[in-house]
């Protein structure tokens, strides 16, 4: 052989020759190639000479002089032993028949409960993405400044759109809505009320991608009187017949031409229109309150060009501001924009249209997954671990034979992943079977198709080959790693590495559940909490009936007020605009000590006179509203104790005091604070106003009356009876007030019962394990079990013993699950306005019960191993 | 066996092998064929051709011959084989009667240029 000096050829351009010749060609090639490279050194010196011999090599590169399959890994076919390997794995699998169903079950619970929260996730993510433009498209919302405070509204003013598409060049389309919120439609017998009925300009179409199956979306909502209808909302009044062209009539009094049929919107979608009609019938039924920068009451939606910065908008917004908004008050506008996408998951604003997702949540329900799968991961490389160990002598004789380290991997991986791939399908089965439980559980409408979607089906084959590979490495490499004597002669090494690696996973896996333990007793308490607040009334008692317009309709709730008061079981009934847990309007208002022309928002309500009597509210100041007379109509108001809290005034200081708010009037009572709103959010300053006709702008009432917790089913049929003989166009549809306020907190709920379900699902995987390794250990115990009783000791004795070892972890395993789950449990609860304290006890709680099931697990073996009799243990092999 | 056509540039090598007797192998055929005409030919160029005519029965081939300035390995050393020969004389054949047929004015034509 030649020595290699300075002057050889390059050697890794020769290892590139090395590595893709076939045998058959290399010799020749390489020699050739050596002996041009010392000719061409001479001539033309070492550094052209080195670069034209790795030029060479390069060429000398095609397809026949590759190196062929066998010579690949000449020391075995591949194939053979992949066949070989599989059917090795599957005895194994078959012989440890309990710890292979075990390592199953687990994973396989794991990766359905992983894979639905994937899916949410995915779901929660995708809102609004469906539009083709949906990341051009920006919500404007609006900070209402008063020198005291701001209001984060999610509506705007008319005005906005209107002058934003002449002053800013850039904007692509703009569109406002207004949702009226609860309608009577009509369409020849039939009347229906519909809740998702929206004044839409007829740009609608430019800025979202709506599909129309009937109708041409240039002409749809372009004049007065025009209506776009959903797919679902057309069969419901025409059946298959194409609506297009046919009349619809709403409220009675106006006839809507149907111009068209869109398809519905997602359930991923922030907003839920299921009517539209053209903002042009807006502008002429309220002529007066279109072009003006006040109210703030409608949607209004950009579409910018792509990659636009918002801040530039938002700069531009205020300067459009400043130019057209000529303040009177000491109000300032601020408007911000919202990219589409993030309404859902990130605006938490007044009057969002329909209640947001929660990216706290979000976030919550992830650590959960993870903590699952982290779980069953667990149980798999324990229980893989455990099983090496008695495949040492295996792994020894296959070592002597000749296996290579990486054989040995290989054999180990394969059975770990045909282990990791059963629990796949078999977790795909359950996800099938579940899901429909599962939806209702969290609120959702998956379906198969987008369980099954091309992103979720990598996403699964991803996770079960990095559990396969990544809880067959250890186990793999700690049992590859040995040598092949020390594999043979050593029995069963107790305090090796594995075994500290092993305990440590079982603390990981305790903490894990005794932190979702801990989160459901936290998600609960926090519910619970919200569910037993005083209100400051008795939402259980009262009785809520809608009463929309038409004709006469306040004579007749007058005449229904009469007729129930009349009996001796109602004292009261009422007539509001509102109710608790259907929000307040914001208003503006000024008292004494406010500046000229200032003026503060204040949540407000419009009732009749006897409403603070039927919902039993207390005046602690000053009095109630009187029911005759028209004085206190024009000139009383009454306040909350938040109202007279943020003035800095006392209850008593506060009667007389003047209020400015629609006209001049004077504070007659102050009333006890009462959660008009739910308990996330902070109780605000109310003012409470009598109004004299009702349906002078709204199209609904509320009408109320207590029932006696005694005699509900008897009171509510006088009262339908009642209603019926008054009211007899307008359905007496009731509903309990407790039952309306709680829909608020769905989502709290549904969330409660997932954090429940997962939690009892990681306990149950996570005392599998520690049952199978308890069992486990203990099997190769049995001897020293045996010579323990021999030798006196009682059962008992060995119980504790064999159980203090498994019970320790778990005690420990409280150190890192207690803080982990304060830190992320506070960051839920502090969402909330009115929240509980955490209590110290949940944690105690849920520690005790991770050590008790933990306990019972382990007892139930080493009962079973301490009562086995020493001789039969002694004399087995 | 594939066809026995015999391109150009094996036609040259072929020509080479004969040429150098029993010393035909890679980096001999190169260097001879670049001192002849004079072209840039790579070595890898060579081999392939080399691959095809042993392919086509022109030439034969040992391994053989290994010297200091290959690290000791053996060089493939190419002899013409009868059918190899019999190819050269068939194309050479093949020139002289298309020479023949050629008139004479087109080189006057050309001279004149």
């Amino acid at each position: 052989m030649l020595k290699r000096t300075k002057s050889s050829p390059p050697r890794w351009a020769d290892l590139l020759l090395q590595w893709y010749c076939s045998k058959e060609y290399i010799e020749e090639i390489q020699g050739d190639l050596y002996e041009w490279y010392y000719r061409r050194l001479d001539r033309q010196g070492p550094i052209l000479a080195k670069a034209l011999y790795f030029f060479d090599v390069i060429r000398f590169f095609r397809t026949f002089r590759l190196k062929k399959m066998e010579e690949l890994d000449s020391k075995n076919n591949p194939l053979i032993m992949l066949a070989n390997n599989l059917k090795v794995g599957l005895r194994s699998l078959a012989r440890h028949r309990f710890n292979t169903s075990i390592n199953i079950a687990g994973l396989s619970i794991g990766i359905a409960c992983s894979l639905f929260i994937y899916v949410y996730i995915t779901d929660e993510l995708s809102f609004d993405r469906h539009h083709e433009n949906a990341d051009n498209i920006f919500r404007i919302v609006l900070d209402l400044k008063s020198p005291r405070d701001v209001s984060h509204l999610s509506t705007t003013p008319t005005a906005l759109a209107m002058t934003s598409v002449q002053e800013l060049p850039y904007l692509r389309s703009a569109v406002r809505f207004y949702k009226q919120g609860q309608t009577i439609l009509k369409q020849g017998d039939n009347v229906y009320e519909e809740n998702n009925f929206y004044f839409a300009d007829s740009t609608v179409f430019d800025v979202f991608s709506f599909k129309f199956v009937y109708g041409n979306q240039s002409e749809a909502l372009n004049g007065p009187y025009k209506m776009v209808l959903t797919e679902t909302k057309a069969k419901k009044y025409f059946g298959e017949e194409n609506p297009v062209g046919k009349v619809i009539r709403v409220d009675e009094d106006q006839q809507f031409e149907i111009t068209g049929v869109i398809e519905d919107l997602p359930a991923q979608s922030h907003i839920d229109i299921d009517i539209l009609v053209s903002f042009k019938t807006w502008e002429v039924r309220v002529p007066g309150l279109v072009g003006r920068w006040a109210p703030h009451m409608y949607l209004t939606y950009f579409l910018l060009p792509d990659g636009f910065d918002q801040k530039i908008l938002e700069s531009d917004l205020k300067e459009l501001v400043e130019r057209n908004v000529s303040l009177t008050s000491t109000y300032s506008f601020e408007f911000l924009a919202q990219p589409l996408v993030d309404i859902h998951l990130k605006s938490n604003r007044e009057s969002e249209i329909k209640a947001g997702g929660d990216i706290t949540r979000l976030y919550i329900l992830a650590v959960i997954g993870i903590f699952i799968l982290l779980i069953a991961a667990i149980n798999f490389i324990n229980l893989s671990m455990a099983k090496a160990t008695i495949k040492l002598k295996e792994v020894g004789v296959r070592k002597v034979i000749g296996a290579t380290r990486r054989q040995l991997l290989q054999q180990f991986q394969i059975e770990y992943l045909l282990i990791s791939v059963l629990a796949l399908a078999i977790g795909f089965g359950l996800i099938w079977i579940l899901l429909p439980s599962l939806n209702e559980l969290s609120g959702k409408t998956l379906t198969y198709t987008e369980l099954l979607n091309p992103k979720t089906i990598p996403f699964a084959a991803g996770v079960v080959v990095a559990i396969g590979l990544l809880s067959g490495a250890y186990p793999a490499l700690v049992l590859a790693a040995f040598k092949p004597t020390q594999a043979i002669t050593q029995g069963v090494s107790g305090k090796t590495v594995t075994a500290l690696v092993r305990k440590g996973l079982v603390m990981i896996q305790f903490a894990a559940s005794i932190f979702l333990m801990i989160g459901t007793g936290i998600v609960y308490n926090q519910l619970l909490f919200m569910e037993n607040q005083d209100l400051g009334y008795q939402p259980e008692q009262i009785v809520v009936v809608p009463l929309h317009r038409h004709q006469n309709a306040l004579q007749d709730f007058e005449s229904f007020r009469m007729k129930l008061k009349q009996l001796s079981q109602f004292d009261h009934a009422s007539a509001s605009f509102l109710i608790p847990g259907r929000g307040a309007l914001k208003l503006s208002y000024a008292t004494e000590g406010f500046a000229e022309n200032e003026f503060k928002p204040i949540s407000s309500w419009f009732v009749d006179r006897e409403f603070l009597a039927t919902y039993g509210i207390e005046i602690l100041t000053g009095r109630d509203f009187t029911p005759v007379g028209d004085s206190d109509i024009t000139n009383a108001v009454i306040i909350n104790e938040a109202t007279v809290r943020s003035l800095n005034w006392t209850n008593e200081e506060a009667i007389g005091k003047p209020f400015t708010f629609r006209g001049n009037r004077t504070i007659v009572g102050v009333a006890k604070d009462f959660h008009f709103t739910s308990l996330k959010d902070q109780l605000e300053p109310l003012a409470i106003v009598p109004t004299p006709s009702p349906f002078s702008s709204v199209n609904i009432l509320y009408v109320s009356f207590a029932v006696n917790a005694n005699q509900v089913e008897e009171s509510l049929k006088v009262a339908g009876d009642i209603w019926n003989s008054v009211i007899p166009s307008r359905p007496f549809d009731y509903f309990f007030l407790d039952e309306d306020f709680g829909q608020q907190y769905q989502a709290e709920q549904r969330f409660g019962k997932t954090f429940t379900a997962f939690a009892a699902v990681a306990i149950v995987i996570s005392c599998l394990g520690l049952f199978a390794l308890a069992a486990f250990t203990l099997r190769r115990k049995v001897k020293e079990i045996a010579i323990r009783k021999v030798m006196g000791a009682r059962i008992s004795d060995i119980v504790r013993h064999f159980s203090w070892d498994f019970l320790r972890l778990v005690l420990l395993s409280n150190i890192i699950a207690w803080p982990a789950a304060y830190y992320i449990m506070s960051d839920w609860v502090g969402g909330f306005a009115y929240q509980t304290s955490i209590n110290w006890w949940l944690f105690a709680l849920a520690s005790v019960v991770g050590v008790l099931v933990a306990f019972v697990t382990v007892m139930l073996q080493s009962v079973k191993a301490a009562n086995a009799n020493p001789v039969h243990s002694l004399r087995e092999n | 066996m594939k066809g026995t056509h015999l391109g150009e540039f094996e036609e040259l090598v072929l020509l080479t092998v004969g040429v150098l007797e029993d010393d035909a192998y890679g980096v001999t055929v190169t260097e001879a064929m670049q001192e002849q005409t004079g072209r840039a030919i790579t070595i890898s160029t060579v081999h392939t051709a080399l691959y095809r005519l042993e392919k086509k029965g022109f030439v034969s081939s040992k391994l053989d011959g290994a010297t200091k300035a290959r690290g000791g390995r053996r060089k493939r050393l190419y002899t013409i084989t009868s059918a190899g020969h019999a190819a050269l004389v068939e194309s050479r054949g093949l020139r002289d009667k298309l020479w023949g047929q050629m008139p004479n004015y087109q080189f006057e034509f050309i001279g004149r240029l």
